[in-house]
């Protein structure tokens, strides 16, 4: 059928990007809370509201008796209440940070060990005091360190086998299981070893506007003895890992909130202000006509695993070392690409990637690394026909591929200058909301909405060809989207310094978008582990970049070979990878 | 209260993202499956692995360029629906899809022209709408070559519905017969003795409508 007949493809082209954007609503929607106007309303997959939820499961219904007589309704401090859940096990539902020792002995009676601890305001456990280790669940997955965070309410731990836990959340999205009976987070006392245990540490903490309007939350799996919390402030922004230039905000520990000491109103502000500099900048390009290219030259970083001793994926004939994977024994490093794509009107590109740094954890797994011989990453494999060397020595990947978007590759150029550039209508647009249907204000950057929509606001801004005053419209809804956090003075990992915007996904990424504010272009964007992404690679401390996109060049030129060349770039002449 | 930074669901964003570059080296695997139906990128993978095979099997089926696509598009959409409920001991993704695409085109011979059009397909739109003239002339090419294999598939109709089946899957869309067993979801063995008396009865009624006897060697090509 498509016998590299590039127009061939079309209608296999249009049906993947519909069926796509099917699968998108679906994996939205099945975590959404709000219902959505008349039109798309589709009560089976909707979900309950994110919450600030840890669930648990229990194995004995007995237990679960035991536990609401005695710590359930009849809780006078109704610091929390336990509650059989549908199918077994039980859900503990927290409604303030009080009562530590009763929770431990609720968690207890539900099969789990735990030493639960209360802080105050802007104290965080002084780490370590325990070891932390994951929990590995029946049937695959694994559980480790959580942090969880947000606005006042109910915090839901339940306590259950892991089966029925992925029974429920099937059973909720198809609408057989209410909000009310599924929590977020289960925790199965079969799966613990005897060893392990919950360590949770809690705090009240800043939420919109208000300074102990919300709380944070941090669950971790403990093996062996456990310390007892020495309450210590809660650490600044930490170092940067794998040996980077320290970037404020950024490294382990880090969760990129913003900076406290801004308000949401003055972030909103700055936003504002960068919007106004952004519909104020230079004119639109047009996009590429026939014969002429777009250029782009980013710096990708990107999050890699390596195992060490010959545990590589791949044929022993070509090894693949870097390879995205969890398991225990993995080493990760930092492996940076300077990436350069030339599309032509037709979506056709020539893609040339420049492997750059790979930086270690630890110089014992740089060692280690080097002792294997240095082995690139598996895309960097000089085996393969288009890897060769350029005239520094560095690997080279040149090739021909094709944007997914086919040939309207550049179609969404139109569809952008269709975009509304009212920055909330411009918001409404995206999340395709209508007047009249559920409250239209904007969800939380942590929510999964609210997440959504900001990061279709900065695709917008990090696109090469859009218009200012959409760039302004983006600038500006976001200063509208409660969650968002600022800082000054970040550095990308190349070291190109701005200021960031950055918020915590629902999910556990961190996301932070780095620009200039004087021209409000964006150097780059990052996501980062945060909690339970970090708990699950083992070594890889909270706050590490998972993969940054510096944003280098953007342009259209003439030539696929119209950019900065390596000297004695042997690629470009042999290349089969010409856009024609 | 907005969650920062709790799980989702059992399935993390990084297991999520490290799953959907897996998926694209290696094609989506068994354990992967069930999200395709949430995860744009693990689908993405999955659709491409899969679109090619689907067509010709459709093809093979179905003698009409604009049901062809709405029936590409139904299976896809069906098993988005489904991928949920899939279960890695009972097949690899690819018969998994056939078994849904097997049942989506018995329905379709059933249906009526009337009532296929008055549906609007699921998700509010049709395959057949993304078709434009460059893909009416590939996809009839398409369909004229499959002409002998639907002959084939149309003689095969009179074939008991069980062994049907297994030949089906084996001698038109190339599965092993495991695979075909797993597909229809019966023991090797059983797919084994199904295969061998569809083919036996085949022939006889091949060789009946021809006046001739067919050579015993498969033609595969």
């Amino acid at each position: 059928m498509s016998q590299g007949g590039t127009p061939e493809r079309d209608f296999e082209q249009r049906l993947q990007a519909r069926l796509k954007a099917v699968v998108a609503d679906r994996g939205a929607a099945a975590s959404r809370q709000e219902v959505e106007g008349a039109g798309t309303a589709d009560p089976v997959w909707r979900r309950r509201a994110p919450r600030f939820a840890l669930g648990a499961g229990v194995a004995a219904a007995a237990v679960a008796t035991a536990l609401i007589v005695s710590a359930g309704g009849d809780n006078p401090s109704r610091a929390f209440a336990v509650e059989p859940q549908k199918g077994g096990g039980v859900r503990i539902e927290i409604y303030s940070l009080e009562d530590a020792s009763g929770l431990e002995r609720a968690l207890a009676w539900a099969g789990i060990r735990s030493q639960v601890t209360w802080l105050p305001t802007g104290r965080v456990c002084r780490e370590p005091h325990y070891k932390p280790s994951i929990v590995h669940l029946p049937g695959g997955g694994s559980l480790g360190a959580v942090t969880m965070g947000g606005p006042g309410g109910p915090m839901t731990i339940g306590v259950g086998s892991t089966q029925r836990w992925r029974e429920s959340f099937g059973e909720h999205r198809r609408g057989e299981l209410s909000d009310d009976e599924l929590a977020n987070l289960n925790l199965d006392p079969e799966a613990f070893r005897p060893d392990q245990s919950v360590v949770l540490s809690g705090a009240p903490a800043p939420y919109g506007g208000d300074p102990e309007g919300g709380s944070v939350a941090q669950l971790g799996i403990a093996e062996g003895p456990v310390e007892p919390c020495e309450p210590v402030p809660a650490p600044p922004n930490g170092s940067a890992p794998f040996g980077l230039p320290p970037t404020p905000g950024g490294g382990p520990g880090y969760r990129p909130r913003g900076d406290g000491a801004l308000s949401r109103a003055a972030i909103a502000e700055i936003l504002r202000h960068t919007a106004a500099v952004a519909a104020a900048g230079p004119s639109v390009q047009a996009p590429p006509a026939p014969g002429q290219f777009l250029y782009t030259k980013t710096r990708v970083a990107q999050l890699q695993g390596w195992l060490p001793r010959g545990h590589a994926k791949g044929s022993k004939a070509n090894p693949r070392y870097f390879v995205p994977t969890s398991d225990p024994n993995a080493r990760y490093a930092l492996v940076t690409t300077l990436k350069e794509v030339w599309t032509n009107p037709e979506g056709r590109t020539r893609v040339r990637e420049t492997l750059g740094r790979v930086e270690f954890l630890s110089d014992a797994d740089q060692r280690g690394w080097e002792a294997a011989g240095s082995p690139p990453p598996w895309s960097f494999d000089p085996r393969e026909h288009d890897v060769r060397r350029d005239g520094s020595g560095r690997l080279v990947k040149d090739f021909a591929s094709r944007s997914w978007r086919g040939r309207r590759l550049f179609s969404h150029v139109s569809q952008l200058a269709e975009a509304p550039t009212e920055p909330e209508a411009l918001r409404l647009a995206i999340e395709r909301r209508r007047a009249g249907g559920s409250p239209l204000d904007p969800s939380p950057a942590s929510s999964l909405r609210g997440g959504a929509t900001v990061e279709r606001l900065l695709e917008i801004l990090t696109e090469p060809i859009v218009s200012p005053a959409l760039r302004g419209a983006a600038f500006a809804a976001l200063a509208e989207i409660p969650g968002i956090g600022f800082e000054r003075g970040v550095a990308d990992t190349g070291g190109r310094r701005g200021d960031a915007i950055a918020w915590v996904r629902e999910g556990g990424f961190g996301h932070r978008l780095i620009f200039d504010p004087r021209t409000s272009r964006i150097l780059a964007k990052a996501e980062m582990t945060s909690g339970a992404e970090a708990a699950r690679y083992p070594g890889v401390p909270d706050g590490t970049v998972y993969r940054e996109t510096a944003y280098l060049q953007a342009g259209i030129v003439d030539s696929i070979h119209e950019a900065t060349e390596p000297e004695g770039d042997p690629v470009a002449t042999t290349s089969p990878a010409r856009p024609r | 209260m907005e969650t920062e930074g709790a799980l989702p669901g059992p399935r993390s964003e990084l297991s999520r993202r490290l799953s959907a570059v897996a998926a694209r080296e290696r094609g989506v695997g068994a354990e992967q499956l069930r999200w395709i139906g949430t995860d744009p990128d693990l689908f993405e993978a999955f659709y491409r692995e899969q679109v090619e095979g689907l067509q010709h099997f459709v093809a093979r089926r179905v003698g009409d360029r604009d049901r062809a696509a709405d029936l590409t598009a139904e299976v896809f959409l069906a098993a988005i629906d489904s991928a949920h409920r899939y279960r890695p001991g009972r097949g690899t993704p690819k018969t998994w899809l056939y078994g849904i695409a097997r049942v989506l085109v018995a329905n379709d011979r059933r249906r009526s022209g009337r009532e296929r059009a008055g549906e609007a397909g699921g998700e509010g739109f049709r395959g057949s709408s993304l078709l434009d003239p460059e893909d009416a002339a590939r996809i009839d090419a398409r369909i004229d070559a499959a002409a002998q294999s639907r002959r084939l598939y149309e003689a095969m109709d009179r074939l008991p519905e069980a062994e049907r089946a297994v030949l089906e899957l084996v001698a038109l869309d190339e599965l092993t017969v495991a695979e075909a067993a797993a597909a229809v979801g019966v023991r090797s063995g059983t797919a084994r003795v199904r295969l061998y008396r569809a083919r036996r009865r085949l022939r006889a009624d091949l060789e009946a409508a021809a006046g001739q006897p067919i050579p015993k060697k498969e033609d595969r090509s």
